[in-house]
């Protein structure tokens, strides 16, 4: 995003109002709102270009603004093509611009995200929030309730392990004997402190392949930043991450968080005009893959051993409508052996997750959730696979409440299972 | 107009978080797919047929306009509470109620798309035959009261023809049961009918009972091009004077070939002057006969190419160009504006050549698409709608087309409604004395003058 | 009427064309003793016009009339009051077959009719009991279907617009020539069946089809009900026929009586598919299939079967008069009704016959007792409506003049209704002229004219 609010004045007026939105919009469909809609926040952002409403002090107007999940399937359905998230996004930094955001939250993106250590040191102290009895307290002792959309929120967080992947790579990383590629790993904010076992996987299963990983220092990719407006901020972490990288002679840039894969791919978008990072970002954009788009790519060790399971897969919005990457993770899923694959229906649809969407508006995203959970029923799958953690820890919360037998795991996970499973002589070991 | 008391009294009714009336709401409730505008006084989101009926009962007692809203998809302005008031939400009134499918029976709220109840259906074998291009979002509430058409509304009939009864509530409040699950056997007055197209005039509808027919087992499907719009109209009147009447007869000109070509790259001839989109289905034996038949036709009347898809892959390509079409020619201009005027199928070709005398008369673009089967005319008409004087050459296109489809011997509106948007072209379609035949009609059901006040007929005070 | 009356209409019609003959005004009467006192023969809607303008300020009652092939159906008795036989008005305004439609006044007869659109290979798929002396007005108010309405569905289905006179004296239009038509509300299809209770309508726009590339009856013949059941409904959810009828065996051998003699004597099915050859030939192979001893009808042998399923009230009623029951029930119930039905007949009615239009739903009970002696009956007609009722369907008696059972049906759709039912009617008959006798508003509004 490189124009600011005003000058996608051409863009926004492109909306017919026709309302072919309302087939895809989840935030919609559960409400039955029209400021829940596409539609009707092109209209609200409209009127205030127009003059009606000051789009930085009308309250509700943010609220309807920040309700959106910034998904994309508007884009994909509209005849018109009208770029709603964007507008949506380019709101969002004017009106910070104007008035920042809230403490709490400017305290996450600039405090916490923003740098790594202390993002770590979150994490910890969450561990052992969970481990202490503090947890148990906090939920038996209705001080959970006080909280409100962050008390449900808790709800949300796995496990979180011991060690970050960063701290596990000593073991993890082990250069491949005769290396075919040569990458660098992104470690995505999530993926190191709450799934490192998911990382490991990937890293594995690459290492299986005889690529050469390489895992250079690296700061939060900058979507989380980028979808409260905070582009100042986005686009210094873009110039940090992009200097880090450009040290190594990779040929691509994987990362396993389809999130932060999207976030990194637009750093040319974001940079384009910079005179010193312009081709720089290009240049490293043009690497950005996400991990099973890399692999489809470069072609997979097929020998594995069975996985006997059904599987279904959700796609993350940032996969499926920012990465067209679609066909690519059925294809290494289809690829295992035992594996039944079924198609779950609306696949591509929103889990609700949106990043920190669930912690913000988590009444909302739960009962989009619910129709994610509606579906995946339907498919009688064991597994819930998909390619984002934010999704993974949405679709675990979600199996947990709607207490459906079945398990949300990362297609990294269990392409490393099939792998590991050759090596045993009987039966799949359980992941 | 809406009071306190009254604002109080529609809490009571439907819950503090369902009656919205800030200025923020209010604005997103101010139009629908059309080209009107209006403010809403209170919007309220309702849930069953008591909650109308005590709303309508209260609106009637201090004529206070009540305008039903479903998607919000109306291109007549239906949706739109131009004399303010009510704007009553009927979306989450969005349950399929009944699936009967050896009786060939569903009963829907008004809010289920119409899409929802196709795809509840399609597991029995079973279809719900209007297919309106907005079936996607449009609820089934709005269909019938546009009496929605689509695509196969040449061979399978439209709205009306597939739903066969209701719950209505009149605008006193009073709740009453329209038609029935079953065939009519006895001597009753035909209410049915008069509700669907009604346009939210006559009441509102709680529940709807519709007809399923058994889905056609095979289909064939063809595209034809044509150097001229003539002789793709006149292939039209040719296959039906065979006796043949396809499912699908989709006319595209040459604004809409150009723009899908520009967009997609799929090898569409952009020098066509029109290209024509058949399919005929129903028992697999004897289609290939029919296709056979009609792509003889399209040849003998001057189609250069004729293509017949063999699977399902093929007859997705096939479908590109009319499934993109409204895509394609909203990427030419900021906006475009959907008219339906309707013409005697013979006609069409007249009115054709009259739209793109029109269009440079006026310097104002306009692609066409159209249901050839019935003359249902699909001009799209593109424009800056910031631009008030090309905003002033569009509003005399349209009263040009309406002008010359009346003089065709057709109609303002084969299947948008009348609504806001035609209202003032009423006059010309009807006699003094027709206008107030139907505004008698209306205060038969709603005397109170509440339910989407200001639409369909024109009020009589306003200057001829 | 008084004679200045008379002499008005003369004015309007011509004398010749204003008669008070006792025998003319039996013909377009209902009963052998309440008859109208003049009948009327206007040749233009203007007339028609002028002749309800005076019958309204004179407080005149006004009666539409075709042919009167279906006048008993939907008509009670009323003495006094004015006729107005449309059967002058009777040419073809336009027939726009290429289009595929024909405007033309109310009163052409619909044999002539289909004769002429034949010459274009087209046809008007409405099939009243007298397909030749029916009018299309007739068919239109009366709303008119046969055993096709399962095809192409009744008269409704065909007609895209009317000219209608209404009451008050005003003639307008509804509706227009396209197949797709929103501008006014739908009171084309609303006046469909209004058997004259709300105007008269004088010219019609009908939809016209194409006369099918083949068409083929079958007759299958069973020993026992059940079988002719089970084969119905194998029949239709199988196949798409156009008219699918089952007889018991009591009607069966009114169908002899009536001019087509079928083979066996137990119940039987006739079923008619028509398009093109494939897709018959497709059907009627499933259906021989399925039913080796069924026997294929083409041609003449075909349209003697029908002719005589036609006419099988009117033959079974004969000179002394027989009760018309019809009862609609949901498809799934037919099964339970027609064999329950057929029990109480059996034990109550030896003298029954029963027909069922079974892809509709519906059964007509033919009761041989004269509808002067409904009181016979009445106790049997009461237990078949309870029968329907608990299957969720209804019966009424079409020819009698007690209309409770169809009031209790309309009051059931909720108090509201009858109220707006007499408000329609006020707003199109403010002076109550219209038919006043019609059945379709006569338990609505306070008759007081019509005859006991």
């Amino acid at each position: 995003m490189v124009k600011t609010f005003r000058q996608y004045e051409e863009d926004i007026v492109r909306c017919n109002r026709c309302g072919f939105c309302e087939e895809v919009c989840p935030t919609y469909k559960v409400t039955g709102e029209e400021f829940s809609l596409a539609r009707g926040r092109n209209r609200l952002m409209r009127q205030s270009m127009e003059g009606h409403f000051d789009l930085t002090k009308e309250r509700e107007i943010n609220h309807h603004i920040y309700s959106c999940l910034l998904c994309g399937a508007c884009v994909v359905t509209c005849p018109s093509s009208v770029i709603t998230d964007t507008l949506v996004k380019a709101a969002r930094a004017e009106i910070t611009r104007a008035n920042g955001n809230p403490f709490p939250i400017r305290m996450a993106l600039h405090g916490v995200l923003a740098r790594q250590r202390r993002l770590t040191l979150g994490a910890k102290a969450l561990r052992f929030y969970q481990r202490s009895g503090a947890r148990w307290l906090a939920r038996h002792t209705g001080f959970l309730g006080l909280l409100g959309s962050l008390g449900k929120a808790e709800g949300l967080l796995p496990d979180i392990p011991a060690r970050t992947l960063r701290e596990r790579l000593p073991e993890v990383l082990k250069k491949p004997l005769k290396p075919r590629h040569k990458v660098a790993y992104f470690a995505g904010c999530m993926m190191n402190n709450f799934f490192p076992q998911v990382a490991e996987s990937t890293l594995r299963v690459f290492q299986e392949n005889d690529i050469e990983v390489v895992v250079p220092v690296s700061n939060c990719c900058g979507i989380p930043h980028e979808a409260y407006g905070e582009t100042e901020m986005h686009v210094k972490l873009a110039k940090e991450n992009l200097d880090s990288f450009k040290r190594f002679n990779v040929e691509a840039v994987v990362t396993d968080c389809a999130s932060c894969a999207h976030g990194l791919h637009y750093y040319a978008e974001l940079l384009k005009d910079d005179p010193q990072y312009g081709p720089l970002a290009q240049q490293f954009a043009a690497k950005v893959k996400e991990a099973s788009q890399y692999l489809a790519e470069v072609g997979f060790k097929k020998e594995m051993g069975p996985v006997n399971a059904t599987v279904t897969y959700h796609d993350p919005c940032h996969a499926v409508r920012g990465l067209k990457v679609k066909d690519e993770p059925r294809q290494i899923l289809k690829s295992i052996p035992g594996v039944k694959f079924v198609e779950m229906n609306e696949s591509d649809w929103c889990c609700g997750g949106a990043g920190s969407y669930n912690v913000t508006h988590y009444d909302l995203s739960q009962r989009i959730l619910a129709r994610k959970m509606e579906n995946f029923k339907k498919t009688g799958a064991q597994y819930l696979a998909t390619s984002c953690p934010a999704c993974l820890m949405q679709l675990a919360h979600g199996l947990d409440v709607h207490q459906l037998p079945g398990r949300a795991i990362h297609v990294m996970q269990l392409l490393d299972q099939a792998y590991q499973n050759r090596a045993v002589k009987s039966g799949a070991r359980a992941v | 107009m809406v009071e306190q008391s009254t604002l109080n009294e529609l809490v009571r009714i439907a819950g503090r978080e369902n009656v919205l009336t800030s200025k923020v709401s209010l604005n997103t409730y101010m139009y629908d797919a059309s080209l009107v505008y209006g403010q809403p006084e209170v919007v309220v989101y309702v849930q069953n047929a008591q909650q109308i009926a005590a709303i309508l009962k209260l609106a009637s007692s201090k004529k206070i306009p009540v305008t039903p809203r479903g998607g919000g998809t109306c291109l007549s302005g239906g949706a739109v509470p131009q004399r303010g008031g009510i704007v009553m939400v009927m979306t989450r009134m969005n349950r399929i109620l009944e699936i009967d499918p050896e009786n060939r029976v569903a009963v829907v709220e008004p809010g289920v798309t119409n899409m929802e109840l196709q795809k509840a259906v399609a597991p029995y074998g079973l279809v719900y035959m209007p297919d309106p291009a907005s079936q996607k979002v449009s609820t089934m509430g709005g269909n019938l009261g546009e009496n929605s058409g689509g695509m196969r509304g040449i061979k399978y009939g439209l709205t009306r023809d597939h739903i066969i009864g209701m719950e209505l509530v009149l605008s006193s409040g009073e709740i009453v049961q329209i038609g029935g699950k079953l065939e009519p056997i006895a001597q009753e007055l035909n209410l049915n009918a008069l509700l669907i197209g009604s346009e939210g005039n006559l009441g509102i509808v709680t529940k709807i009972i519709c007809k399923l027919t058994p889905a056609p087992r095979a289909n064939r499907t063809m595209l034809a091009i044509y150097k001229t719009l003539e002789d793709a109209g006149t292939s039209v009147s040719a296959i039906i004077a065979r006796g043949i009447i396809p499912c699908t007869l989709e006319l595209m000109d040459n604004k809409i070939i150009n723009a899908v070509e520009d967009w997609l790259h799929i090898g569409l001839p952009v020098d066509a002057g029109a290209i024509l989109l058949i399919e005929v289905d129903g028992w697999d034996a004897g289609l290939d006969r029919q296709a056979q038949q009609i792509m003889q036709i399209c040849r003998e009347n001057g189609a250069t190419d004729v293509k017949l898809a063999q699977n399902a892959r093929e007859r997705d390509n096939l479908w590109t160009a009319r499934r993109m079409a409204i895509g394609a020619i909203g990427r030419l201009a900021p906006n475009y504006d959907m008219e339906d005027a309707t013409v005697p199928r013979t006609k069409l070709p007249e009115i054709l050549k009259e739209v793109n005398r029109l269009s440079q008369e006026y310097n104002v673009p306009i692609g066409m698409l159209a249901h050839a089967g019935d003359g249902n005319l699909h001009p799209l008409v593109l424009f800056d709608e910031r631009n008030k004087e090309e905003m002033e050459r569009v509003e005399k296109v349209r009263a040009a087309l309406f002008r010359k489809a009346l003089d065709l011997g057709g109609t303002l509106s084969g299947e948008h409604g009348i609504g806001l948007a035609k209202l003032e072209f009423m006059r010309w379609a009807f006699n003094p004395e027709e206008l107030q035949f139907l505004r008698r009609e209306r205060l038969a059901f709603d005397p109170s003058e509440i339910l989407n006040a200001g639409k369909t007929v024109p009020d009589t005070d306003t200057a001829a | 009427m008084r004679q200045e009356n008379i002499h008005k209409l003369e004015k309007i019609l011509g004398s010749g064309n204003c008669q008070v003959d006792p025998d003319i005004r039996r013909q377009h009467s209902c009963s052998k003793t309440a008859l109208p006192d003049a009948v009327v023969y206007p040749e233009s809607s203007q007339q028609v016009a002028e002749v309800l303008q005076v019958a309204g300020k004179e407080g005149i009652p006004v009666v539409p009339w075709g042919a009167g092939t279906m006048a008993r159906r939907g008509l009670l008795p009323l003495a006094g009051g004015l006729v107005i036989n449309l059967t002058r008005m009777n040419k073809i305004i336009e027939y726009d077959y290429e289009n595929m439609t024909a405007y033309v006044e109310a009163g052409i007869p619909l044999g002539e009719l289909q004769k002429t659109l034949r010459t274009h290979n087209l046809y008007w798929p409405v099939e009243p009991v007298e397909p030749d002396t029916c009018t299309v007005g007739g068919c239109i108010a009366a709303g008119a279907s046969g055993p096709s309405k399962l095809g192409y569905g009744d008269v409704k289905f065909h007609i895209l617009g009317l000219e209608v006179v209404l009451p008050t004296g005003e003639i307008i239009r509804t509706g227009g020539k396209t197949v797709k038509n929103v501008q006014d509300y739908d009171n084309t299809r609303f006046l469909a069946g209004s058997w004259g209770a709300l105007g008269i309508i004088t010219k019609a726009m009908l939809k016209l089809r194409p006369v099918p590339e083949k068409e083929t009856t079958v007759f299958l013949p069973f020993k026992q009900l059940a079988d002719a059941i089970a084969a119905a409904r194998l029949i239709r959810n199988d196949t798409l026929p156009v008219a699918l009828e089952l007889l018991d065996g009591a009607a069966i051998a009114v169908l002899a009586r009536a001019g087509w003699k079928p083979d066996g004597k137990g119940p039987g099915v006739l079923v008619a598919y028509n398009g093109f050859r494939e897709q018959v030939d497709t059907q009627v192979d499933y259906v021989k299939k399925q039913f080796p001893a069924a026997a294929i009808l083409e041609g003449e042998a075909a349209a003697a079967a029908w002719q005589a399923r036609r006419q099988l009230f009117p033959v079974f009623a004969g000179e002394s008069g027989a009760i018309l029951a019809s009862v609609a029930v949901p498809f799934t119930a037919l099964e339970a009704f027609l064999t329950r039905a057929c029990d109480e007949l059996d034990r109550s009615r030896k003298g029954a016959a029963l027909v069922a239009h079974f892809g509709n739903g519906h059964v007509h009970i033919f009761l041989d007792e004269a509808p002067s002696a409904y009181a016979g009956v009445e106790e049997t007609v009461n237990r078949l409506a309870t029968l329907a009722g608990d299957l969720g369907g209804l019966l009424v008696v079409d020819n009698i003049d007690d209309l409770t059972l169809t009031r209790r049906w309309v009051e059931a759709r909720g108090r509201a209704v009858m109220e707006l039912l007499s408000r329609l009617k006020a707003a199109f008959d403010p002076q109550r002229i219209m038919a006043p006798n019609s059945k379709v508003l006569a338990y609505v509004i306070d008759n007081s004219r019509a005859a006991s």
